[in-house]
């Protein structure tokens, strides 16, 4: 029993940070994504014995403490996302504004300055069907299909999420960027 | 080539490590010509990276310690009571099994005794009813009523006894012209054999069971067709006297 524990902490170890800090997107809170990493974590010792060894640990984790963070809130039973409404792709002559708009940005300049807490502040305020994907692709370097089945959504939904999420993000971190005056406005100048 | 307009979709794969190997090829091939989508690569592979390494959160050794503590501590408590639960269902299992072991022992374990019942209902019978002769008997009994005969013993008549099932069982009385000791003798299909134990060895030869029953005592034996036929007597009635008569009777139980 303590060899199969060592053997889960040693495999564990290298992705504690990433794991805690994908819990604390998601729970926004440090008390909360704490508990969801017990139970997470609780979770994958027991089922530990159907984890084939050189699969991929870190996503069988990521999907683990997905799955304990949705279960948790279908407990809660919070009104669902309006997915469909959020899936909705922008007007073609919107999505060319944005595309020029995007290509007069420096964004070097805007990610290089990007502080800490406004990337997790804009990465909060992201609808939990975006934030999910960009997470689990960007924290948990988790591939498509291992989203899809974490989600348990089409690997095309995963990809129109991604998408949508970065583009999101990108917008609000350009915003941050302007207001601290360290990137121009386009739009303003 | 193709232009960038074709490839567009393609970004986002190619930064994730999704595309392709044709795709791969063509999208390359187009990033070498074109520093706009060149730039646009570049540009989403920093907001990965960025997100992938700002968002990490370094928990401190204690917070670390605590949240392994607790799901360790969860998970052995678990196991624990999953092998608690099993060792239960063991239990519960072999003490099924043995309750079942019981019952095939004797299977009056949780419910009367149909035989017993049927002693009690004769010794009630014995002592508040008066027999019907042996004429008066076939008058209201539809079958011949076995009535062995025995040795000194002169049968007085006939009593009819409510059995299961609300047909009647007759009892047949008899009395010792010698002492004035007086028997009735049953004869009970025996379902319930087992409730009555092993027959003993007399020291006549033969075996019979014995039992006390409501202030009387039974002495029986096993016919030939496997049911039981008993002899009751007051329970005052010397033990010598009480084989003799029901050997006397079984004599005449053919």
């Amino acid at each position: 029993m303590a060899n199969r524990r060592d053997e889960f902490e040693a495999l564990l170890g290298p992705h504690f940070d990433a794991l805690f800090g994908y819990a604390l997107r998601l729970t926004r809170d440090r008390n909360d994504a704490e508990d969801l990493m017990q139970e997470s974590v609780f979770r994958a010792l027991r089922g530990f014995g159907g984890f084939r060894a050189g699969t991929n640990f870190k996503a069988w984790m990521f999907r683990i403490t997905t799955n304990t963070f949705v279960s948790g809130k279908r407990r809660e039973r919070r009104a669902p996302a309006l997915v469909d409404e959020l899936d909705v792709a922008a007007p073609a002559s919107e999505a060319l504004e944005v595309e020029l708009r995007d290509a007069a940005t420096d964004w070097a300049t805007v990610f290089s300055e990007t502080v800490e807490d406004e990337l997790k502040q804009a990465v909060d305020e992201l609808p939990e069907e975006f934030r999910l994907p960009l997470l689990l692709s960007s924290l948990g370097d988790l591939r498509y299909k291992e989203i899809a089945e974490a989600l348990s959504v089409p690997i095309g939904t995963v990809m129109s999420r991604l998408f949508r999420a970065r583009q999101r993000l990108r917008h609000s971190l350009r915003g941050y960027a302007v207001a601290r005056g360290v990137a121009v406005d386009e739009e303003e100048s | 080539m193709k232009g960038c307009a074709d490839v567009r979709d393609m970004i986002h794969p190619f930064v994730d490590g999704e595309l392709e190997v044709t795709d791969n090829v063509t999208l390359l091939k187009h990033l070498e010509l074109c520093p706009g989508c060149r730039a646009r690569c570049e540009e989403e592979r920093a907001l990965k990276e960025l997100v992938g390494s700002r968002l990490q959160e370094r928990l401190s050794e204690v917070e670390r310690r605590r949240v392994l503590a607790g799901a360790f501590g969860r998970e052995r408590r678990a196991v624990w009571r999953n092998r608690l639960a099993n060792a239960a269902a063991v239990l519960l299992v072999a003490s099924g099994a043995g309750l079942g072991m019981l019952v095939a022992k004797d299977p009056c374990l949780f419910k009367p005794c149909p035989t017993e019942l049927a002693l009690k209902a004769a010794v009630e019978a014995a002592r508040t009813q008066q027999p019907l002769s042996l004429a008066q008997v076939a008058e209201v009994f539809p079958r011949e009523v076995c009535v062995p005969k025995a040795c000194n013993l002169r049968n007085e008549g006939v009593f009819l006894v409510a059995a299961p099932g609300g047909a009647e069982r007759p009892v047949v009385q008899y009395r010792c012209q010698k002492t004035g000791t007086r028997l009735a003798f049953i004869h009970v299909t025996s379902q319930h054999r087992l409730c009555f134990g092993e027959a003993r060895e007399h020291t006549d030869g033969r075996r019979y069971v014995s039992r006390a029953v409501d202030g009387m005592r039974a002495v029986g034996w096993y016919g030939k067709d496997g049911e039981l036929r008993a002899c009751l007597a007051a329970d005052d009635v010397p033990d010598d006297t009480l084989y003799v008569m029901a050997s006397a009777v079984r004599d005449g139980d053919i």
